[in-house]
């Protein structure tokens, strides 16, 4: 068999990626849900308007809030895990510093802040029940995930600010 | 079996048409994974993939009129995707017709291709380079003639075929790169 017909036999197996369905879902639901009509236009042109501006004094108060969680939980529990532990929150506060400098609209990001809050009232959970019952590895296993999870979504977040920035000058230059 | 996916689909459809989302949802789960995979190997960047996915699945849902069942939805939303990947790779200026002075690559008698893990393929398509890539894709995978993708990608049938030479050489190289690793 040659590489053109192992490739057709087995062609279903190569779909490997895996899309996150939730994430992409979210994002096709929020534009199917907007309304076209024109009549709307002023309503919600005003109504954008004052979201901006609740958004943008709020903003840095979530920002401040995400980043209270900055202080190594690991570090009397596994020195080792600690290291890497240390290199997430590194890069953690790396994203928060891009994204705080950054100019976008937060109200788009609202589900992010969301989750990015969740993560990090897990982590402060985690942290309280390592505190109490000692290492467990299940417990660690976790927080270290949530860590993971924190910078994929932190990445995502820079990258759709990124984008949208993009956008702008491009519509900007036409 | 299937005439009745047939039929379960176009169900989901009309209702899709009449702005049911809870319809919109079961067809976007039915096609995601397949269209999110074909894109990523065109684009080859997961961010990227994403974004197009969401413009194809919105682009669709509000052009469901459009759909006649002249072929499967499937084929439909695919030929879709591969629209606004191309767009996207051209709006990077990727500028299919550079590849117009390429030498052809003599067709070689192609050993037997040894058992290799089809996700390592998949990866492997997506390191190609980017014109090779496409056509790769287009080609072997989603089954369009070289006449068609020298249409879609506007250079002659000749590049299209030279190009998937290329792509399939170099493609054998990796794995067969990645085999000598892994022994």
């Amino acid at each position: 068999m040659n590489i053109e017909e192992y490739i057709r036999k087995n062609r279903q197996q190569l779909d490997a990626d895996k899309a996150d369905e939730d994430f992409i879902w979210n994002k096709i639901s929020g534009s199917i849900d907007k309304p076209k009509k024109q009549k709307r236009f002023f309503a919600l042109k005003i109504a954008a308007s004052i979201i901006v501006v609740l958004a943008l004094s709020t903003m840095t108060y979530q920002i401040t809030k995400l980043r209270t969680n900055q202080k190594l939980i690991l570090a009397n529990i596994d020195p080792e895990l600690a290291k890497q532990e240390a290199q997430f929150q590194n890069q953690i506060k790396n994203y928060y510093q891009v994204i705080q400098e950054a100019s976008f609209d937060e109200e788009l990001f609202s589900a992010n802040f969301k989750d990015l809050e969740y993560i990090d009232t897990l982590i402060n959970q985690y942290s309280k029940d390592l505190a109490a019952n000692g290492p467990n590895p299940r417990l660690l296993n976790s927080l270290m995930d949530l860590y993971q999870k924190k910078i994929k979504l932190l990445d995502r977040m820079l990258n759709e600010i990124e984008k949208n920035q993009r956008y702008e000058n491009n519509k900007t230059n036409i | 079996m299937g005439r009745k996916n047939v039929e379960i689909h176009s169900k989901l459809i009309a209702s899709a048409r009449k702005g049911n989302q809870q319809s919109m949802y079961r067809l976007y789960k039915l096609y995601v994974q397949a269209m999110y995979n074909t894109c990523i190997r065109m684009v080859s960047n997961q961010y990227d993939a994403e974004d197009i996915i969401q413009e194809v699945f919105l682009s669709a849902f509000n052009n469901l009129d459009s759909f006649r069942g002249d072929s499967s939805f499937g084929s439909w939303l695919k030929r879709i995707v591969i629209n606004k990947s191309i767009s996207f790779l051209r709006s990077k200026k990727a500028d299919f017709t550079e590849i117009e002075n390429l030498h052809l690559v003599a067709e070689e008698k192609e050993e037997s291709f040894p058992q290799i893990d089809p996700k390592k393929i998949h990866e492997s398509i997506k390191s190609l380079p980017e014109k090779a890539r496409v056509v790769l894709t287009l080609y072997l995978l989603e089954g369009y003639r070289h006449n068609e993708i020298a249409d879609i990608l506007e250079i002659s049938v000749s590049t299209s075929k030279s190009q998937y030479l290329r792509a399939k050489h170099l493609l054998r190289e990796k794995l067969m790169k990645e085999i000598s690793y892994e022994y």
